[in-house]
């Protein structure tokens, strides 16, 4: 509570100062006073239980850059980033990375703050054609109605919006929807500042919040010049939830967030029935020998939520990555993958296996 | 397949490696904005490593229908940036020469002074190579943006600049290695056939410019054009390393050589540039092609008519030519 009076007191001072945030603090101000109280909400402590929620600070203002000692109070949380293997180019075998992200808003901007280790430092060249620059994008999903998009650049119907940084190339503000469709977005590009640190980067990105959406379902993806990192050859992260605990939050999204974020499937059950539908035929399973006609599905949990697992299980065409053999031939949009109309019991059951399967992430 | 294709025929007998075309091409679309190393147009000297240095061995194009992987050329090392001269020093006394500052390692026809072959055998020829808008082009199938595309009016491929964004899968993809990698715009550039002189009714830069006249270009189902004729009916041009899959639409009129010198100094039977070399580059059919040239060369020698050599030789400049839409086509 001390804390809280804190940032009401810094909040105050700077109401006083700048007559036109009034409005919008105020409105921060009654929400903490008016909202339930969002961690009595379940949907709430479930989605924290699972690892999915991402602490958003306030603070009357936004550090000025990634040495602002204002960021040492702001704790760091940790983002699990994975090789992107489900389409090509991606990158074949390698590590997950921890990233840490720290993320800090005065109620219109936000602030983040991302470390992650990077070997050498790998900048943008203009005398150099073969050379790839160290990347980060943070991932927005600025449409806030379920289901989450894919984690790799949205979809049609569900766009997002990307703060991008190249090392030596500054950084971008773009939007997607669907592999291929990146583009800028016309907003001016985020603030940043980044420094090498001995063992990686540390990138501060800071502008507007590209969304009002409490939470806003973020992700992170960092790319390695030294590896040719450029496009799908990244490591990225699952969607994560950016959540101000100070704002309401729609309980409903909340829920339906919760529905997506478990299976309550039994994980044994999936994987005999995933042995007795032959999936291995076409997709690569951890101990298998590696299929490719389907997306490789060795880090399925960790790069998807369980909620994108059940849809693309009922609903193979719901979604389907641009890939010539993830295509039935001369469909258009229709997945190769058949329908396979199985009780809902089995559809939970093979689910909650794909979400164990983590690519031998603890 | 494209609704129609613009294609290009260079005959090899009749460059003479003066690089106009190489020029036409840099003064018109690679001066300035880091295109200084690009050559869309060049001409290299084979035998030899050509431009971007073995650019043979970068792998790309197809393999049983899936792209074959390719490596990306390097500024300094296989393209060879164009070395700056310190010209102040004209204006200095002294005896020093002017040289570049920065030791060159590599640029386009570098190694125009070496050729194979021992004297009095020894044979070089030039090789002009330009994007060759591929019918079925490796480049356009790399790009994970769909930003190649070619035109369905004329097949030109080219590169849409707002969609780029500097991948390069399309450079690694292109067996040619004619896709270039602008590192000030951090995006990938390339040959666009002159589009914009194309729809005006005009050759290519390189074409036009040509004092060997040594350069068709007609649309290849243009019955009448120099494409189809020399392609077509005479064989005698042929597609550079078709096996690389892309189905390309610049093609080459082998060149014919004099005989080779035997020990006693006589000329002996066989071409001082060995046909082995020439399949290599233009496939099995180079030596029916080299037999029709040499049969009709003969036929011009002794007086008779050789419609095959009236083509060729293009007593008319406009004749080599057709960029209007043939009328059985309209």
């Amino acid at each position: 509570m001390n804390g809280e009076k804190l940032f009401n007191a810094k909040a105050q001072r700077r109401k006083g100062r700048k007559g036109f945030l009034v409005g919008s603090m105020v409105g921060v101000l009654l929400s903490g006073c008016t909202a339930p109280r969002l961690p009595d909400d379940p949907a709430l402590a479930a989605l924290r239980a699972d690892g999915r929620v991402l602490e958003l600070e306030q603070r009357w203002r936004l550090p000025a850059g990634s040495d602002d000692a204002a960021w040492a109070q702001v704790p760091p949380q940790r983002v699990i980033l994975h090789p992107q293997n489900a389409i090509a180019p991606g990158l074949d075998g390698g590590d997950a990375i921890t990233a840490e992200l720290r993320a800090v808003s005065d109620g219109e901007g936000l602030a983040l703050r991302l470390a992650w280790p990077d070997a050498g430092e790998d900048r943008y060249s203009t005398t150099h054609t073969d050379r790839f620059a160290d990347a980060v994008a943070v991932q927005f999903a600025i449409d806030g109605a379920p289901p989450l998009p894919y984690v790799g650049m949205g979809e049609p119907q569900r766009p997002v919006r990307l703060w991008f940084w190249r090392a030596g190339r500054g950084a971008e503000n773009l939007a997607a929807h669907g592999f291929g469709t990146l583009a800028a977005n016309g907003d001016t590009p985020p603030a940043v500042e980044a420094r090498r640190t001995a063992d990686g980067w540390v990138v501060t990105l800071r502008g507007p919040l590209p969304a009002t959406a409490n939470p806003l379902p973020l992700s992170v993806a960092v790319w390695d010049g030294a590896g040719a990192g450029r496009d799908g050859r990244k490591r990225l992260s699952a969607w994560q939830l950016l959540l101000d605990p100070r704002r309401t939050a729609d309980r409903a999204r909340l829920t339906a967030l919760a529905q997506e974020s478990r299976s309550h499937g039994a994980a044994q059950n999936g994987a005999r029935l995933v042995r007795e539908h032959g999936c291995i035929a076409c997709h690569r399973l951890p101990g298998q020998a590696a299929a490719d006609i389907g997306p490789d599905l060795t880090r399925a949990g960790a790069l998807h939520w369980p909620g994108y697992l059940r849809r693309s299980i009922a609903e193979p065409s719901a979604f389907v990555l641009p890939r010539a053999t993830y295509h039935a031939p001369g469909s258009g949009q229709t997945s190769l993958m058949p329908k396979l109309n199985l009780p809902p019991a089995a559809v939970e059951a093979i689910t909650a296996y794909l979400a164990t399967l983590r690519g031998g992430e603890e | 397949m494209t609704a129609r294709q613009l294609a290009m025929v260079i005959d090899l007998n009749k460059c003479i490696g003066c690089q106009t075309c190489t020029l036409a091409c840099k003064s018109q679309w690679t001066d300035h904005g880091g295109r200084e190393f690009m050559y869309w147009n060049h001409v290299e000297t084979r035998p030899g490593l050509g431009f971007p240095k073995d650019w043979e061995q970068a792998g790309g194009g197809w393999d049983n229908g899936q792209l074959r992987p390719g490596r990306l050329p390097r500024l300094q090392e296989d393209y060879g940036y164009p070395a700056e001269f310190g010209y102040q020093a004209l204006f200095e006394a002294g005896e020093k020469p002017l040289r570049p500052l920065q030791e060159m390692q590599w640029g386009p026809n570098w190694d125009e002074d070496q050729g194979a072959g021992e004297f009095p055998n020894a044979y070089f020829f030039y090789l002009p190579r330009l994007c060759n808008h591929c019918t079925n082009p490796a480049c356009r199938a790399a790009c994970p943006r769909q930003a190649i595309y070619k035109r369905e009016e004329d097949g030109i491929v080219l590169i849409d600049q707002e969609r780029c964004r500097g991948y390069r899968y399309c450079v690694a993809a292109c067996p040619y290695k004619k896709i270039y990698f602008n590192p000030l715009a951090g995006k990938s550039e390339k040959c666009i056939f002159c589009y914009p002189r194309v729809e005006k009714g005009l050759p290519q830069a390189c074409a036009y410019q040509c004092v060997g006249r040594a350069r068709h270009v007609a649309f290849l189902d243009d019955r009448d054009g120099a494409v189809h004729r020399l392609v077509n009916e005479w064989k005698v041009a042929l597609p550079l390393h078709a096996e690389y899959g892309t189905q390309p639409n610049v093609y080459y009129v082998p060149p014919l050589s004099p005989p080779q010198i035997g020990p006693d100094g006589r000329p002996l039977d066989a071409p001082r540039v060995p046909e082995e070399y020439l399949a290599q580059l233009f496939g099995p059919d180079v030596g029916k092609a080299l037999d029709t040239l040499r049969a009709e060369m003969a036929k011009k020698n002794r007086g008779e008519n050789s419609a095959l050599m009236d083509l060729l030789i293009a007593y008319r400049h406009g004749d080599m030519f057709r960029l209007d839409r043939p009328r059985e086509v309209v």
